[in-house]
């Protein structure tokens, strides 16, 4: 019996000797890059799309860190990441004054919709953005924020503070988490909320919060990236940074982008930016 | 002349301030069983253990003329506890866990074991996990176990305290075959003055950690220097007769 | 009601058709927590030991760090791995961070207070306290007075390292940070669930729950079968 045991406990410590020399290892052969990203750009699934090709094309693995925009501005100041892929014009700009960045330059953009329940308790069905949100505190309507100091939850402030309204009372809650769980929240609670086009899309909740104001100016979602330099941090990769920015304004990335969802949504998800002076952008179609 | 097998001399063991013992001088020669009498506390423990090297003393011991450090000293003895102390395993693993403890290889543990297993009269009993056993088979087997080893210094530790009078009696005929048998030089400590005068060539009375008589056993029985050894070794009060009378 | 149905039917379609992404993470899920359960075991078993049977100042003030040890967040672990290995820390040398290697080592270091900890009970509670000083007595030298103790409280020391383990399987704040919860890298069941419910899948996040269970008690099974087979015979 001690016998069987003592076979038995080996084996399973060969097993896991061997899985820890699986789990390690994992080299790189041109070399790493670490892309910084939002969760809903990851979310949307484009980074699927056009980070492979980006590997296939220049030989560089890269690593993609999803997580929230702030953090995501962090790790590039930091150094800790290589080159950013952001929607947050704002704070990009303190992030480019630090002097740590190399170039920051337009790549797309989406836009954001506001949704709510099909009876538009507040009637903001066809109005300007910002007036929406003023007939949605003025009524007192449920509205769900995400709350989390994403780009997305900083363009619904600039949007309260561009309709003279500080959202505040039982009605307003913040759901604290990613653009997907937002939506299905506002969605059971027949709330209103803002969701980029790409997640809702992609959503189940279609059918019973029906998008109720899009196309405003003020509803577009700029994406940039940005390169991080060695002035960030030592170890920063720069040509990597470069190579992937360079790609992704690129006319093969700019093609990708500007294709993807269309089969299997029927509209654009994305526009396609680059080379654009950055005041002209119109909402996708 | 042949070294004695145990020299002990100035042998000392002093805990938390007490002198727990102070043995001056014991000799014994080769294949001898020296029966340690003694009350409780007497410091009967105390001589087991420092003999096998477990606790700190002064004093030098030496096995067959060569002082011996305790490191090596744990090497050539094998003690047995007062209550046996088994591990969790069947009776013929038990047996040979002393040897395997010494590096000694599987099969031939194994089968050192079972001679020692029969020597006790337990080899029936060998597929049995070893916490089934009752005290005195457990007994029987912690001896088993430490005979296996064949150690120059065995030392038993009253043995037969925790068994009925059938128990101890069969536990000391299986005793005295296989002290009989054995090569060892043999201490034991006992309560039981049967067991002292049935398998001891020597014997000591340790009073307040200190020898306070030593002897043939027949002899010490016959002429007890001091109330306490009478009583020790339950001889009639009424004095000694010829030959001494144990009640 | 109806999402919990949902979940346990993708959960069975999931592991069925052997869907290629699930089977990706819950491999790498386990090879990521064995490796970090047998690190653990391997410091904190030589630790327990001597906790167990030492004697030393402060050797109760250790013991119970080590219990405290048992409490700490893994999100705690894994940020405090995470500023090691930041390049910017001092082991960025070593390229750690969004690898299955630093996942391995914060994992391994949640699990170890666990494994530590439980092991000094199965040793004190477990071996017969006059074994020790039996054992010295037939001559043991240290090395194998301390196997056969360890051997003497295998019930209780399976159980520790059955507890590492699923500390480490279920643990997901510190795979998150220092792993990144990589799609083809360093993506596991737990990291896996969280992304699924960020996004609102909330079946899928169930199904992954339900496949790490499944994962968890496959390994504690064979376990336990080992811990029984040593377990006493009955009278």
């Amino acid at each position: 019996m001690p016998a069987r045991v003592g076979r038995a406990a080996a084996a399973l410590l060969v097993i896991a000797l061997v899985a820890l020399a699986g789990a390690c290892g994992g080299d790189d052969e041109k070399g790493e890059l670490i892309l910084a990203t939002t969760t809903s750009t990851q979310d949307s699934g484009l980074l699927d799309e056009l980070v492979p090709a980006f590997e296939a094309d220049s030989g560089y693995t890269v690593k993609t860190v999803a997580v929230g925009t702030g953090q995501a501005l962090e790790l590039g100041e930091k150094g800790e990441a290589d080159v950013l892929l952001v929607h947050a014009p704002t704070s990009e700009d303190e992030l480019v004054a630090t002097g740590t960045t190399g170039r920051r330059l337009l790549v797309m953009h989406n836009d954001f919709l506001l949704v709510g329940p099909a009876a538009d308790p507040a009637g903001v069905q066809g109005q300007a953005a910002a007036a929406a949100l003023a007939a949605i505190a003025e009524a007192g309507a449920p509205f769900v924020s995400r709350g989390d100091d994403s780009g997305t939850h900083k363009l619904e402030l600039a949007l309260w503070t561009q309709a003279g309204v500080e959202p505040d009372g039982g009605w307003y809650e913040e759901s604290g988490q990613g653009m997907g769980a937002t939506l299905q929240i506002a969605d059971q609670k027949a709330a209103y909320t803002l969701v980029d086009r790409a997640t809702y899309l992609a959503s189940e909740s279609r059918a019973s919060s029906p998008i109720l104001v899009e196309g405003d100016a003020s509803l577009l979602n700029v994406y940039h990236v940005i390169e991080m330099t060695t002035r960030a941090g030592d170890r920063v990769n720069e040509d990597g940074a470069r190579a992937f920015a360079d790609f992704v304004v690129s006319a093969e990335a700019q093609a990708l982008i500007g294709a993807f969802g269309v089969e299997e949504f029927g509209q654009q998800l994305f526009v396609p930016d680059a080379g654009k002076a950055e005041g002209a952008l119109a909402p996708a179609a | 002349m042949t070294a004695p097998a145990l020299t002990v001399e100035a042998l000392r063991v002093e805990r938390q301030g007490r002198v727990t013992l102070a043995v001056e001088r014991l000799e014994l020669p080769p294949r001898c069983v020296l029966a340690v009498v003694g009350r409780n506390g007497a410091g009967k423990t105390t001589l087991l253990h420092a003999l096998a090297g477990l606790v700190p003393h002064d004093g030098t011991v030496r096995l067959d003329g060569v002082v011996t450090a305790p490191e090596a000293r744990r090497r050539r003895s094998a003690l047995v506890l007062q209550r046996a102390a088994l591990a969790r395993a069947s009776v013929e693993a038990n047996a040979a866990h002393g040897l395997r403890l010494r590096g000694v290889g599987r099969d031939e543990a194994r089968a050192r074991g079972r001679a020692a297993l029969a020597a006790v009269g337990l080899e029936a009993l060998s597929g049995r996990d070893a916490r089934t056993l009752s005290g005195g088979e457990a007994q029987r087997l912690a001896l088993a176990r430490a005979l296996a080893v064949e150690p120059a210094l065995l030392l038993l530790d009253e043995p037969s305290t925790h068994l009925d009078a059938v128990g101890r009696a069969e536990l000391r005929e299986h005793l005295a075959r296989a002290l009989g048998a054995g090569t060892a030089t043999t201490v034991l400590a006992t309560h039981d003055p049967r067991e002292a005068l049935r398998l001891a060539t020597w014997l000591v009375v340790l009073d307040g950690g200190r020898p306070v008589q030593e002897g043939l056993p027949a002899d010490v029985a016959a002429r007890p220097a001091s109330e306490l050894v009478a009583r020790l070794l339950e001889v009639d009060d009424a004095g000694p007769g010829p030959g001494g009378a144990i009640r | 009601m109806e999402t919990l149905l949902d979940a346990l039917a993708e959960a069975v379609r999931l592991l069925a058709s052997g869907d290629a992404e699930t089977v990706e993470i819950l491999l790498r899920s386990l090879r990521v927590s064995l490796a970090a359960t047998a690190i653990a075991c391997a410091v904190a078993l030589p630790a327990a030991y001597g906790l167990a049977f030492g004697r030393f100042r402060g050797r109760g003030l250790l013991v119970a760090t080590v219990n405290t040890g048992m409490g700490l967040p893994p999100v705690v672990v894994g940020l405090v791995v995470t500023v090691f290995l930041w390049r910017s820390g001092p082991l960025g040398e070593l390229e750690l961070l969004y690898t299955t290697t630093g996942m391995v080592i914060a994992q391994a270091l949640i699990a170890a207070p666990l494994v530590c900890a439980f092991a000094v009970a199965a040793l004190q509670g477990g071996v017969d306290p006059g074994l020790r000083l039996q054992l010295r007595g037939l001559g043991a030298t240290r090395l194998r007075l301390a196997l056969a103790l360890l051997r003497e409280a295998r019930l209780g020391l399976c159980a520790a390292a059955m507890a590492g383990f699923g500390a480490a399987l279920s643990e997901v704040g510190a795979a998150m940070m220092v792993g990144g919860n990589i799609a083809g890298e360093t993506r596991v069941l737990t990291t896996g669930a969280v992304l699924a419910t960020s996004r609102g899948d909330f079946a899928l996040a169930l199904a992954l729950g339900l496949v790490l269970l499944i994962v968890a008690f496959a390994v504690t099974a064979m376990l336990t079968v080992l811990q029984q087979r040593a377990a006493p015979l009955r009278a």
